[in-house]
């Protein structure tokens, strides 16, 4: 429990950098490390309760993806602003690291095997966001049609 | 992003009173200004669509075609008086600064609901390109906790931890004097040969036990963040040629880093665990 709360903590922390790296405004840095947060705790918490790769990826990066979009309506800066920094924990550098690792020592099952999850992760992420923007384009199509009547 | 109705209600203000002051090309070339810039700070190729078409047709243009790929923008408008005009940019690099896109998407608003005059763009534009959001050494503090954050998140302990943010304030460093030379690939090789090669020699000295980690925490900070996700998405959602583009250029750049660690590992090596 303690390495699960560690990782979490270090999840955060790292997404903090990267809104520092990607020179988001001050003032916008605890909103983008909430949207770090959330994503290392859906992530971990489904990877624990499921397992797979898609499965937790695609649900932390489609609740990354909702969380931007509020977050873009109270900060009032574009969602790609809050999305990039906290979909980041999610990134495979891990498996792409192995895949890399195990080309050089001629390990093809292995390297082929973690390419194929690299990729996995890559659509999930793809598809949460994917989902989360079809979600937010359905509430403003009923939002609009409810303003007019 | 523009759902509400107070900028359309300004639109139809300005139609009348703004139409005969600009010529279609000055509209369009302040249009494509804007555009441009969000996409060399990282903005969405259908951002740059959407807000140049926005612009365009606040500005009095009966029909706009805008085309934009990551690396080249194409736009053409036809105004009521049947002038027309069509301009093309090319866009050779691209970075993701959050803060540039944020302030020229909030220029694109104003200029859609007439806050800031068509004449005022270029102002504004280097105003904003000139704005820094705080000092470039805090940029190496990101580095440093977002690569000793990623050692920890993939289960190592906080000696790698500390070995990872060294590495990471290496490649920060070099990322911070990128000589405009190097085009964007040979870059990366170079970052990531560094960037291996002080994991190596940190790990040798036993200040990092788990070689794994420490790379692992230099790399996220090289391989294109979310360009694959982006990818994914852009293919998805129709955008299918912008999404390719992305999607090479993903692979190609995570290639690259993988060269890098190649030949630091092979170069400086013997620490592999396969």
């Amino acid at each position: 429990m303690d390495e699960f709360l560690l990782k979490i903590i270090a999840g955060t922390i790292s997404t903090l950098g990267f809104a520092i790296i990607f020179k988001l405004k001050v003032k916008l840095w605890p909103f983008a490390t909430i949207c770090g947060l959330a994503a290392c705790l859906l992530y971990f918490g489904l990877s624990e309760l499921i397992g797979g790769d898609f499965i937790p990826n695609a649900v932390a990066s489609f609740a990354v993806a909702l969380l931007a979009e509020a977050f873009a309506r109270l900060g009032k800066a574009p969602a790609t602003v809050f999305l990039l920094p906290g979909c980041i924990a999610l990134v495979p550098g891990g498996t792409l690291y192995y895949t890399m690792s195990n080309l050089i020592s001629e390990n093809f099952d292995l390297a082929s095997k973690n390419f194929l999850t690299t990729l996995t992760v890559g659509v999930g992420i793809g598809g949460g966001i994917i989902a989360a923007s079809l979600v937010r384009l359905f509430f403003t199509a009923i939002l609009n049609k409810i303003k007019r009547k | 992003m523009f759902k509400n109705k107070k900028p359309k209600n300004a639109v139809s203000k300005l139609e009348i009173a703004d139409a005969s002051l600009y010529t279609a090309d000055y509209i369009l070339s302040k249009a494509l200004d804007i555009g441009e810039n969000i996409l060399r700070c990282g903005g969405e190729p259908h951002r740059i669509e959407d807000t140049i078409e926005r612009i365009c047709s606040a500005y009095g243009a009966v029909h706009t075609d805008v085309f934009a790929l990551p690396s080249l923008v194409i736009a053409g408008i036809r105004m009521s008086d049947g002038t027309t005009s069509s301009q093309v940019r090319r866009i050779y690099k691209t970075s993701n600064n959050m803060y540039t896109l944020d302030a020229m998407n909030n220029l694109s608003r104003d200029v859609c609901c007439g806050a800031v005059s068509l004449g005022d763009v270029d102002n504004c534009i280097s105003v904003a390109l000139n704005k820094k959001p705080f000092p470039k050494i805090l940029t190496l503090l990101g580095g440093i906790i977002a690569a000793g954050g990623f050692a920890v998140f993939f289960g190592g302990n906080l000696w790698d931890a500390f070995a990872a943010a060294v590495a990471g304030l290496v490649v920060s460093i070099i990322n911070l004097h990128k000589v405009k030379l190097f085009n964007q690939m040979l870059y990366t090789v170079a970052a990531s040969f560094v960037g291996a090669m002080c994991a190596l020699i940190l790990v040798h000295f036993g200040i990092g036990q788990n070689i794994d980690m420490v790379m692992i925490g230099t790399i996220m900070l090289l391989i294109p963040g979310l360009a694959f996700g982006n990818a994914v998405r852009d293919l998805l959602f129709g955008d299918t040629v912008s999404g390719v583009i992305q999607l090479v250029q993903a692979i190609l750049t995570a290639i690259m880093v993988a060269f890098g660690f190649i030949v630091a590992i092979l170069v400086f090596g013997g620490v592999v665990n396969g």
